[in-house]
């Protein structure tokens, strides 16, 4: 019988026994006697203090229900910090009423042994709850990921991979049913019915696998994938600068095929190589086609360069290594040599992108 | 808390509200040390 079902039968018999009061007193007009008052109201008393105990054990068992639940199903760090403020204020409160009682050291260690299955199951539990919404929640990414524009499925797949390696202790929790009641001699703690659980795993298998994100040995394979060399178009096949650039511009994207390694280097680095690849072959002939270049260095890097140019003023390192870079790009007249500069110049920024990725990302932010 | 009347609860009782706040504790505050650390 749990403490509702208590409350409820005290109140009938109470019902019964103060029915029995009324008809004695209508049928006799008074109560069998002074000594049968007295009892009846000794035990009215019990009953209402009986009643009152099981209304503090169901506030009990409600409080650390309601406690476990808003602690699952939240992941806002200001929330927890706060059911962390009360749970501490619950938790003063028990220890000073604890301490009026005096209880002698030995019994107090008693007590703890013989309930501190609750502090693990209780803990144990709110896991399991997490384990359930965070599955929910990647799944329901999952499925809305198909309508994410290009932009915010970059971002998705850069955070999933943070957020499953955050979650790993949630997500590698048992799925086993056992957690939905918890005894206690409050009364049983019990959940909301969970769902089927079976499934979430392959769930999650799944949605990383169609997501396609990098895996670990990918890190280590070259940034470039050479084609085999096609022949190099001569300038003077062309008539106009325009028509010279568009091919170049073709050619270089047929001939260098860019994997960028690193989410999170792809679009600084996209831009770099977009702006590489659209440098043309300079040569003081070609005065148009160095026009052209210029244009096409504003319209595609013209905001990272900027960036990334208040960036190397203070980084000799990486400003010795650009300028090189980008100082063979633009001058070097000689086409098979220009060539094998590009190729180098690529290879050196995916390089040096591949080992300075995290700090490249955070002075970009920074310089934004 | 407010509607828990602690008078009435007898000791095991209250040893066993006190374990079940502890074992939230514990899970509140290794949530938050791992946000700490994702955040580092």
């Amino acid at each position: 019988m749990n403490n509702e079902e208590k409350i409820a039968k005290i109140k009938e018999e109470r019902k019964e026994m103060l029915e029995s009061v009324n008809k004695s007193l209508k049928e006799n007009g008074s109560v069998v006697g002074n000594d049968a008052k007295d009892a009846l109201l000794t035990v009215i008393d019990f009953d209402e203090k009986k009643v009152k105990k099981y209304e503090a054990l169901i506030n009990a068992q409600e409080l650390i229900e309601e406690l476990t639940l808003e602690i699952a199903n939240t992941t806002d760090v200001e929330e927890i910090m706060e059911i962390r403020k009360k749970i501490n204020s619950c938790i003063n409160k028990i220890k000073a009423e604890l301490k009026k009682r005096d209880i002698p050291e030995e019994r107090m260690e008693e007590y703890q042994s013989k309930v501190s299955y609750l502090r693990k199951d209780i803990a144990k539990y709110i896991r399991f709850l997490k384990r359930e919404n965070n599955i929910k929640e990647l799944e329901n990414s999952n499925k809305n990921y198909d309508n994410l524009s290009e932009e915010d499925q970059k971002l998705f797949k850069k955070n999933l991979k943070n957020e499953i390696r955050y979650n790993a202790r949630y997500l590698s929790e048992p799925k086993e049913d056992k957690y939905e009641v918890v005894k206690t001699s409050f009364g049983d703690l019990k959940f909301p019915k969970k769902q089927e659980t079976k499934n979430h795993d392959d769930s999650i298998k799944s949605l990383i696998a169609q997501i396609n994100l990098p895996k670990a040995e990918e890190k280590k394979e070259s940034s470039l994938e050479f084609i085999p060399r096609v022949s190099v178009p001569e300038v003077d096949d062309f008539s106009t600068a325009e028509e010279y650039l568009d091919n170049r511009i073709n050619f270089y994207n047929q001939q260098y095929k860019i994997i960028p390694t690193y989410e999170y280097n792809y679009s600084f680095l996209g831009n770099i190589v977009k702006l590489i690849k659209n440098v043309p072959i300079y040569s003081e002939n070609k005065k148009a086609a160095l026009k052209m270049h210029r244009d096409s260095v504003l319209f595609y890097g013209g905001s990272d360069l900027r960036s990334y140019t208040a960036y190397i003023q203070k980084k000799n390192s990486i400003r010795q290594g650009l300028k090189s870079v980008f100082s063979r790009s633009y001058l070097l007249s000689d086409e098979g040599q220009c060539l094998n500069d590009h190729n180098r110049c690529i290879e050196w920024l995916m390089d040096y992108c591949d080992n300075n990725s995290l700090q490249i990302n955070y002075q970009m932010k920074k310089a934004y | 808390m407010d509607n828990v009347d602690l008078e009435l609860l007898d000791n095991e009782e209250l040893m066993e509200l006190l374990a079940a706040l502890e074992g939230m504790n514990d899970e509140v505050n290794k949530e938050l040390e791992e946000e700490e650390n994702k955040d580092e």
